[in-house]
């Protein structure tokens, strides 16, 4: 019997580096479907993380979505739209803290995975393909199998190299009933903000470092400070990262506010600042905050800092971050992990344009949902908090 | 009604970041003093056996700075230092001023940094304000609470020091690195024109079990080395080898010249060492053999060397001298009361702390000086410091029979005599042998 899903990566270190982003709890909900594999983890229903793991991140992605007896005329995956065709893809749970343990074995003694992990994307990108003594040489030989044989049965993962087989059978388990994402009202959104992970990742850290209970989340399109970070509840003080207008570059941004809708496809995040409006921090590329006219001009969220920290390792594997945030609240954070090279192995690679050039085939997104703290919430979630 | 604010450029920032970890070794939070040109750092650490201090200019150190203080109550106008004071958990610090120099990300590096500090009595807030101008505009800011206290100060005299030298921080780093990371102490002396520096460690055993295993390892330096060298022969005064630690890497990283000066053991020694805006001093206290006759006769004119700056009445210490002095008293208690503790003055208060009770091995009490305790004026910080003596003196019991240090080590030490039944102070002053000072003898109000 042909099994339900089967995959093969050369580069296990992709899916380990986008797994590991994720991995603040150990079960992970996968979802197969035509398209890629769907991680999705979440804790006490607050906070979600979703890593979707492309098709194109393997050389060879078979899917055979099982068929129901009753429905006969089951289209052909990818072809059909509608919503209940994605509910009879297979969906189950498994031990995602298993399954890194899994895929690390090959990073062991591969120092590049950890640097490339840590260093700045951008950076690695030229990096691993200029020495040979790294990654894509000696990643020659291995291969990685996921495999699904059917409805129930356990995912088996199977690490190759140069002969020695690895087989790892992970227990699946079924899905807990009413499993939901947190809901991000797309058509409500009135913040979008997009920068280069890297200084979220920064300033995230920098707040980190006084320890605080709440991070509160500041954006103003009219008024001073236009986006700000901040942390509270700490032991010893408040901090606060701001970004603001570069008043070095104040001048070269003389011209027009039609750069806020610049896309991510765009590169060269110097020009873009360039280019900029006045009322926009000089990191971001998007800068949009429309708060709806009953909140007056400024848009503040409180959300648990403890949460916001377990986005903190894809910050920093991260390009670019899209914060964005809708009518109620809720904090979706959608960062684009750029994977060096190899990704999908074989001749496709080469063809492609030179490392650096964005939203290639080797683009993955992982996101987090964040649920706010409500107002009131907040002060109490300090106050319990310092208390202790 | 006080308000202070300076900033700092990048590399002003890295050397305050250097002072601070420095500052984390011997002690949890510092000191902040500010006064019209100058912004003092200090810490004591908890046993106040080794105080720092860092003076950075206003006009060298800073970019800006500025201190105003406006004081409405006339008494409080009498005070002729005009400076504020507060302390701020290092941790805290650190945290903000964390070393920059790694960011990776060069575009958002600081590129100033502005600290404000804005006191009202209407206010109660507390906090010192600091912002992080980094490029591409982003604004790192934090508040810090801090809180109001009165600083405390070791002073030394620089002219009564009878030793000195100097030498490049390098040389001292070398024989450093000699040392096993488990010597606790330092020793210095002047052998033969070279100064020998030997590690050790006392040992400590507990029942049959060794703690700590004594040993001695000794590097010693030629006089060319030194920039400067003046000291007697034979002279041993020892100190704690992870404060000389602290201080010879820290002045390592602005390759200052380190000028020692000291006079004997268990009298201060200070290291020193300054550049261009920031002036360095560590005073420590040092223990050793300390030659009785010397001692006598040096003790009295040497006391003036460490005295406290600010001096607030002294409130008369008076603990009741209930104590049975027979032979069981637990040594701890004895430690403890063995500070000398003079009147300011050096008259009538009775010195009711001394105690010549248990045949005390004098060894144990090596380490136990405060930096502040053989100053006269210097009592108000005694009593609330029984605990920490207290703790460290267990430490040191452990060593009770070990004396390796022989006897008579310090000039205050009431010495081993073991009278029994004493119970006034009169019968106390009998005990004091000849190392004991004058001043002190004075103190018990029997001589005066």
């Amino acid at each position: 019997m042909e099994p339900i899903f089967s995959a093969v990566s050369s580069n296990v270190h992709h899916l380990y580096t986008l797994l590991q982003c994720i991995g603040f709890s150990h079960r992970a909900t996968v979802q197969i479907t035509p398209d890629g594999i769907r991680f999705s983890v979440e804790e006490a229903r607050v906070i979600q993380g979703l890593a979707f793991l492309d098709k194109a991140l393997f050389s060879n992605y078979t899917f055979n979505p099982p068929n129901k007896e009753d429905d006969t005329s089951q289209q052909l995956p990818g072809e059909s739209d509608d919503s209940p065709e994605s509910e009879l893809y297979p969906c189950f749970v498994i031990s995602l803290s298993a399954l890194l343990e899994t895929l690390k074995i090959f990073s062991i003694n591969d120092s590049s995975a950890v640097n490339s992990s840590r260093s700045a994307p951008m950076q690695t990108s030229n990096h691993s393909s200029s020495n040979a003594f790294t990654a894509p040489s000696l990643l020659l030989d291995h291969s990685c199998t996921l495999q699904y044989l059917q409805t129930g049965s356990s995912l088996s993962v199977t690490l190759n190299e140069a002969g020695v087989k690895t087989t790892c059978d992970l227990t699946t388990y079924e899905p807990e009933e009413g499993e939901i994402d947190i809901p991000l009202q797309r058509n409500a959104i009135i913040m979008k903000i997009i920068m280069r992970s890297a200084w979220l990742h920064n300033a995230i850290t920098e707040l980190d470092a006084t320890n605080p209970t709440a991070l509160k989340i500041s954006a103003s399109a009219t008024h001073k400070p236009f986006f700000a970070l901040s942390g509270t509840g700490g032991p010893f003080s408040e901090s606060t990262v701001e970004f603001s207008v570069d008043q070095q570059h104040k001048q070269s941004a003389s011209s027009t506010a039609e750069t806020h809708h610049k896309v991510l496809a765009e590169d060269g995040s110097s020009r873009a600042r360039a280019k900029r409006s006045k009322l926009a921090p000089t990191v971001t590329e998007t800068f949009l905050v429309s708060p709806p006219s009953s909140r007056g001009p400024r848009i503040i969220e409180h959300y648990r800092f403890a949460l916001i920290r377990k986005a903190m390792r894809a910050m920093a594997v991260a390009n670019k971050v899209s914060i964005r945030g809708d009518r109620q609240g809720v904090l979706s954070l959608q960062f684009m992990i750029e994977l060096d090279g190899s990704s999908a192995g074989g001749a496709s690679i080469r063809s492609r344009p030179p490392a650096g050039q964005p939203l290639g085939d080797n683009v993955s997104f992982v996101d987090f949902r964040f649920v706010p703290l409500i107002e009131g919430e907040a002060e109490e979630g300090l106050e319990e908090d310092t208390g202790r | 009604m006080t308000s202070l604010s300076f900033s700092l450029a990048p590399d002003a920032l890295v050397k305050l970041h250097n002072t601070l970890i420095c500052l984390s070794k011997f002690s949890d939070s510092v000191t902040i003093e500010a006064e019209q040109n100058l912004l003092r750092l200090s810490t004591l650490n908890s046993t106040r056996t080794a105080y720092s201090a860092f003076g950075l200019e206003a006009d060298k150190f800073f970019q800006s700075y500025a201190f105003s203080r406006r004081i409405e109550d006339e008494t409080a106008r009498a005070d002729p230092l005009d400076r504020f004071c507060c302390q701020i958990y290092l941790k805290a610090l650190l945290s903000v001023f964390k070393g920059r120099a790694n960011e990776k990300d060069k575009d958002t590096a600081v590129e100033l940094c502005e600290v404000e500090l804005y006191e009202d009595e209407e206010q109660t807030a507390c906090r010192l304000a600091v912002r992080m101008i980094c490029g591409l505009g982003v604004i790192k800011s934090y508040k810090l609470t801090y809180e109001p206290i009165s600083a405390q100060h070791a002073v030394f005299d620089r002219s009564r020091a009878t030793n000195q030298w100097a030498i490049e921080p390098k040389f001292l780093k070398e024989i450093i690195d000699h040392f096993s990371l488990s010597a606790e102490q330092l020793d210095i002396s002047v052998d033969a024109g070279k100064a020998v520096f030997t590690s050790f460690t006392t040992k400590i055993t507990d029942g049959k079990e060794v703690l700590k295993q004594p040993v001695h390892t000794s590097v010693a330096i030629a006089k060319q080395d030194f920039d400067e060298f003046l000291a007697e022969e034979n002279l041993h005064v020892a100190i704690n080898l992870k404060d000389f630690k602290s201080v010879v890497s820290h002045a390592d990283s602005l390759d200052a010249t380190i000028t020692a000066r000291y006079t004997r053991p268990c009298r201060p020694l200070q290291l020193a060492y300054e550049i261009e805006g920031l002036r360095c001093e560590f005073t420590l206290m040092t223990r050793g053999e300390a030659d009785g006759e010397q001692t006598s006769s040096s003790s009295r004119s040497n006391a003036p060397q460490l005295s406290a700056r600010q001096t607030p009445v002294p409130i008369p210490v008076r603990q009741v001298h209930s104590k049975n002095t027979n032979d069981n008293a637990p040594p701890v208690r004895t430690q403890a009361s063995s500070r000398s503790i003079r009147p300011l003055t050096g008259n009538s208060t009775l010195n009711t702390q001394r105690s010549s009770s248990a045949p005390k091995p004098p060894a144990a009490s090596v380490d136990l000086d405060s930096l502040f305790v053989p100053v006269d004026d210097d009592r108000q910080w005694d009593e609330p410091n029984y605990e920490a003596q207290d703790e460290d003196v267990l430490g040191w019991d452990a060593t009770g029979d070990q004396e390796p240090l022989g006897r008579g080590l310090r000039d205050t030490e009431p010495a081993s005599a073991s009278h029994q039944n004493q119970t006034e102070p009169s019968q106390e002053g009998m005990g004091i042998p000849p190392t004991q000072r004058m001043s002190q003898v004075r103190g018990l109000g029997l001589f005066d």
